[in-house]
C-alpha cells in the first residue's frame, strides 16, 4: 500500500536522482499480448524461415536440393495455416479482424505487417500449388496451374522472398515501434533479432521434416545445417547485445524468470544440435534420424524461447514507471 | 429576524443560549477551559445520562486523541443516497481515517491497514491514511494528536464502512439540537475490531 | 424570440420533417466559444484553481455512461482511481508534497496539488499512427478519436501512447476506448462535459490557440506573483511537447515535476523510429539472403552418412 509519502518533492541542486513516479502507478499502459502472441510470432517467423530456405533452394539450387525445397513449401504452409489463426483469436473482437485490410498506413507496423502477412500467404499458396502440380496432386491443365504458370518461377521466387523477409522481421520492428523501455531501446536490435531467430527455426523445421520424409541426401543435409548454425549463432549473439544494452534503460532482463531461459538459448540453439547432429552422424539411419529430429527440435525451442521471453519481459518493462520516466528524461 | 424586521440581540423567546459566543470546551475534550477555568463546557448545552451515553470526562487518559468528523467531496452526509451510485463509489469506496505519521508510529498503525477506534459509546473500524496533512497539536509542550474522519459511510451499498456515529455521544447544542459530532475525544489502536458475540 | 425555419429550409434537406434545436451554440453561452468544423479545439487545465472535487471525472462518465472500474480502497491520497482506462476518461490526480517548514509545528507541512489528466490529443497521435484499421481519426475538430465500429481490439495503440491514455475495456467490449473530447456533445454545439461541470473552471475549454494566450496570459500573472514554479506542460517548446509528439491540444499548468504527475517529461513519438528500424531490417535480409544463397552454391564435398546399416 502506497504511503501518501513516496511522492517525491522536487529534486534541490539539481541533483540526478531517480525520478518520482505517481504512487508508483505505470505510466504506460501494456497491451495485452500473451501466449497466443508469443505463438503467433513464432509460427510466422518459423514459417517465413522456412519458405525462404525452400524457395532459395528452388531458385539457386541443385536437383538433390528438391526435398528440401518441398519440405520447406510445406512446412510454411503448415505454420503458416496456423499464424492467423493465433493473431486473430488474441484480438479484442477477432469476427472483425478484415478491419485490418481496410487501410494501408506506411507509418504503423501492424497496417504493414497484416498486408504482408496477407501477400505472403498469397506466395505460400503458390509456392503449394507449385509443388503439387509437380507431385502431380493437381493436373498441370487445371485453373490453379495455368494461372500460376503465367508468373516465372524467378517472379514469385523473388517477391516471395521479399515478403517472406518482411514478416520474418516486421515483428521486430512492430514491437520496436512501441514506447514500452525494452522494446523501444533496443529496436534497432530486434528485427535483425527476430528475423535471424525466424530462419533458425525455419531451417531447423525443414531438416526435422526431412528425415520424417525419409529422403535422406548428406549433400542437403550439410547446407542446411551449416547455415543453420550461422543463424543460430546469429540469433545468441543479437540476444546478447539486447542483454547487454537493455539495462541502461531496463532491468527485466535480469530477472529469473526471463535470464534463466535466456541462458539456455545458447546451448538450445549451438550446443546441443551440435552434438546431437555429430551422432547422427556416426548412429544407424534410423537413429540418425531421431537424432536429427531432436536436433531440430531444439532450435526450435531456443527460437521459442527468445520469442516468448522479448514479448513477456517487455511487458513487465512497461509496468515499472521508474524505467519509463527515466527513459523520457532525455539525455541518458 | 423579528416582526419588526430588524434583528434583535436579545430576543424573549427561541434563543436558549446567548446573544453573543465565547469560548467553551467540547463536552470531551483533553484540555481545561483557559478563558472560564470553572465553566469547562456551555452550561446550556443538553446532556443525556443514560448508561448508553457515558461520557468521557475532561483529560481521559483512556481516550487521549482528539477526533474531529468532517465531510468528503464524493458523498452526501449519511451516504444513504451516495454510497450506491457507482460513480461516485468508486470515487471514495471505504471509510477511513486520517492520522499523522507520529500518532501512526506511536500507535504502530501503517498506512492502509485496518485501525479501531474506541469511545465509551463504542467503537468502528477503518481504513488507515497515515498523511503529513494531518498535524499534532501542541499545547505548553505537550502533544495532542487528532484524528479525522468521514462520516458518510454505513454497513449498505457499494462504498462502506463503519458508522461514525457509532463513536459520537448525543450532547445537543441549546439551540438547534444539533449533536455535538464534530469534535470529541476517543482511542485508536492498530487491527480490526474484535466480533463480539 | 428565434423565428423556427420552415421545413422546406431545413439544412439537412426539405423532405425531413423535424426541427433543429433552437439552441445550437450552447458552448457559446458556457464556455464564450463557439464550436466549428475546422478549428482546432483542446482543453486548458489549470492546475492551480483545481480543487480536487472530481466533478470532471464524474460528469465524464455519467455523460458517456461508462461503468465504475477497478472499484477499492487504494490508499493513495483521496484518489481512489488511479490511472486513466478504457472506461476512466478523466483522472484526478492527488499530489501530496512534502515542504519544508524549519520545525515550526504550526505551519502545513504538505502541499496538496490535484490535476485533472485527460487525453491529450496530441498534434502527432501515437495512437492514430499506430492503428491499423483505421479505427483512430483526426475529427473535423482537430481531436483524435476511436471509431468504435471499426475498431478490433488489436491493442496496438495501447503501448503506442506515451501518456499510457488508451487501454482495451476486457471486462466489457474489448475494444480501444479514451476520450473523445465529447465528440458527440461538440457536433451539436455543446462545450465537452468534463469542461462544463467544472466549478472552478481549471479546464477550459476552446480553441488551441486561444488556450495557449490565456494560458500565458496565466502563467505571467502567476510568475508575477512569486509562483515561479508554475509552468506549462504541452505548448510548443514546454515539456510534453517534444520528441516527435509535436504540441498536445489538451495542455496543462502544472506546479511540480511531470513525474509527479505520471506524465513523461519528454514524450517519443514511436513512430520516429521506424526508419532505423526498417532499415537494419532490410540490413538484415540482405545478409542473410547472402549468406542462405552462398551455402546452397557453394560446391558440396561428398559426405558420408548412415554409415552403420
Amino acid at each position: 500500500m502506497m504511503r501518501t509519502q513516496e511522492v517525491q518533492a522536487p529534486s534541490r541542486n539539481g541533483q540526478r536522482e531517480a525520478p518520482p513516479t505517481y504512487y508508483r502507478y505505470p505510466a504506460l499502459k501494456n497491451p495485452p499480448w500473451r501466449w497466443k502472441i508469443v505463438l503467433y510470432f513464432f509460427t510466422g517467423g518459423l514459417a517465413s524461415g522456412a519458405y525462404l530456405a525452400a524457395t532459395l533452394a528452388d531458385l539457386f539450387g541443385k536437383p538433390e536440393d528438391r526435398p528440401v525445397s518441398r519440405v520447406g513449401r510445406l512446412v510454411a504452409l503448415a505454420s503458416l495455416a496456423v499464424s492467423p489463426v493465433f493473431l486473430i483469436s488474441d484480438l479484442g473482437r477477432p469476427e472483425r479482424f478484415a478491419n485490418m485490410m481496410r487501410i494501408f498506413k506506411t507509418r504503423s507496423p501492424m497496417s504493414l505487417g497484416a498486408w504482408g502477412l496477407a501477400a505472403f500467404g498469397l506466395f505460400t499458396g503458390a509456392g503449394v500449388v507449385r509443388q503439387a502440380v509437380e507431385d502431380g496432386w493437381i493436373g498441370s491443365k487445371s485453373l490453379p496451374a495455368r494461372l500460376l504458370s503465367w508468373v516465372p518461377l524467378t517472379v514469385s521466387g523473388v517477391a516471395g522472398t521479399l515478403a517472406a523477409f518482411f514478416v520474418g522481421s516486421y515483428t521486430g520492428v512492430l514491437i520496436g515501434f512501441t514506447n514500452v523501455p525494452l522494446w523501444a531501446k533496443t529496436s534497432l536490435l530486434q528485427a535483425p533479432l527476430f528475423l535471424t531467430s525466424a530462419l533458425a527455426s525455419g531451417l531447423a523445421a525443414i531438416s526435422t521434416g526431412l528425415p520424417a520424409r525419409g529422403e535422406d541426401s548428406p549433400r542437403v543435409h550439410t547446407w542446411l545445417d551449416r547455415t543453420e548454425r550461422m543463424a543460430a549463432m546469429g540469433e545468441v549473439a543479437l540476444m546478447n547485445a539486447t542483454i547487454v544494452h537493455a539495462p541502461r534503460h531496463s532491468d527485466v532482463l535480469k530477472l529469473p524468470k526471463y535470464m534463466v531461459p535466456l541462458r539456455l538459448v545458447p546451448l538450445l540453439s549451438i550446443g546441443l544440435p551440435f552434438i546431437l547432429r555429430r551422432r547422427a552422424k556416426r548412429a544407424d539411419a534410423k537413429r540418425a534420424r531421431m537424432f536429427r529430429f531432436g536436433a531440430g527440435l531444439s532450435v526450435l525451442s531456443s527460437a521459442f524461447i527468445v520469442k516468448a521471453v522479448m514479448v513477456l519481459a517487455g511487458q513487465e518493462s512497461g509496468k515499472r514507471p521508474e524505467e519509463y520516466m527515466k527513459s523520457t528524461s532525455g539525455g541518458i | 429576524m423579528m416582526a419588526d424586521g430588524k434583528g434583535w440581540l436579545y430576543a424573549p423567546a427561541g434563543l436558549k443560549d446567548g446573544p453573543l459566543p465565547t469560548h467553551y470546551e467540547p463536552v470531551e475534550s483533553p484540555l481545561i477551559n483557559r478563558i472560564y477555568p470553572a465553566q469547562q463546557t456551555n452550561p446550556a448545552a443538553k446532556l443525556f445520562h443514560r448508561p448508553d451515553n457515558l461520557y468521557h470526562a475532561p483529560g481521559d487518559p483512556a481516550y487521549p486523541y482528539v477526533i474531529t468528523t468532517y465531510r468528503l467531496t464524493e458523498h452526501h452526509t449519511g451516504g444513504v443516497m451516495t454510497r450506491w451510485l457507482p460513480w461516485l463509489a468508486e470515487l471514495q469506496p471505504h471509510g477511513f481515517v486520517e492520522i499523522s505519521p507520529e500518532l501512526a508510529a506511536e500507535k504502530g498503525i501503517q498506512h492502509g491497514e485496518w485501525v479501531t477506534l474506541t469511545t465509551a459509546r463504542g467503537e468502528v473500524e477503518a481504513r488507515a491514511v497515515v498523511t503529513d496533512r494531518m498535524l499534532p497539536l501542541s499545547f505548553d509542550g505537550r502533544v495532542i494528536h487528532q484524528i479525522g474522519m468521514p462520516w458518510h459511510f454505513g454497513y449498505k451499498g457499494i462504498a462502506r464502512g463503519d458508522v461514525a456515529n457509532t463513536l459520537t455521544s448525543i450532547v445537543e447544542d441549546p439551540n438547534s439540537r444539533i449533536h455535538e459530532g464534530k469534535v470529541f475525544t476517543c482511542n485508536i489502536r492498530a487491527g480490526r475490531k474484535e466480533v463480539r458475540a | 424570440m428565434m423565428s423556427r425555419p420552415l421545413a422546406s429550409e431545413h439544412p439537412t434537406g426539405p423532405f425531413y420533417r423535424t426541427l433543429p434545436p433552437p439552441t445550437m451554440h450552447e458552448a457559446a453561452l458556457t464556455a464564450g466559444v463557439r464550436i466549428e468544423p475546422g478549428t482546432t479545439y483542446g482543453f486548458f487545465t489549470d492546475t492551480t484553481v483545481c480543487i480536487g472535487c472530481k466533478s470532471c471525472e464524474a460528469a465524464c462518465k455519467q455523460w458517456n455512461q461508462n461503468p465504475m472500474d477497478d472499484f477499492g480502497f487504494k490508499g493513495t491520497s483521496y484518489d481512489n482511481t488511479g490511472e486513466l482506462s478504457a472506461t476512466t476518461w478523466r483522472h484526478v490526480a492527488f499530489v501530496e508534497t512534502r515542504i519544508d517548514t524549519n520545525g515550526d509545528h504550526r505551519r502545513d507541512r504538505t502541499r496538496w496539488t490535484f490535476m485533472s489528466d485527460v487525453c491529450k490529443h496530441c498534434e502527432n497521435a501515437g495512437c492514430m499512427e499506430a492503428c491499423p484499421t483505421g479505427a483512430i481519426i483526426r475529427t473535423e475538430f482537430g481531436t483524435v478519436l476511436i471509431q468504435q465500429d471499426v475498431c478490433n481490439g488489436c491493442a496496438y495503440c495501447v503501448p503506442s501512447c506515451p501518456f499510457g491514455v488508451i487501454t482495451l475495456a476486457e471486462e466489457q467490449d474489448r475494444k480501444a476506448h479514451k476520450c473523445t473530447l465529447c465528440y458527440d456533445r461538440m457536433k451539436v454545439g455543446m462545450e465537452p462535459a468534463c469542461a462544463k461541470a467544472c466549478p472552478t473552471d481549471s479546464i477550459q475549454f476552446g480553441p488551441v490557440t486561444e488556450l495557449r494566450e490565456r494560458a500565458r496570459e496565466r502563467l505571467r500573472f502567476l510568475h508575477s506573483r512569486g509562483r515561479r514554479e508554475a509552468y506549462l506542460y504541452g505548448v510548443p517548446d514546454a515539456p510534453g511537447a517534444a520528441g516527435g509528439v509535436g504540441s498536445l491540444n489538451c495542455f496543462f499548468l502544472l506546479t511540480e515535476r511531470p513525474e509527479v504527475y505520471n506524465l513523461p517529461p519528454l514524450p517519443e513519438l514511436p513512430s520516429r523510429r521506424a526508419g532505423a528500424g526498417f532499415l537494419t531490417a532490410t540490413a538484415a535480409a540482405l545478409f542473410w539472403g547472402a549468406v542462405t544463397t552462398a551455402m546452397i552454391l557453394a560446391p558440396r564435398r561428398e559426405q558420408r552418412e548412415g554409415g552403420r546399416q
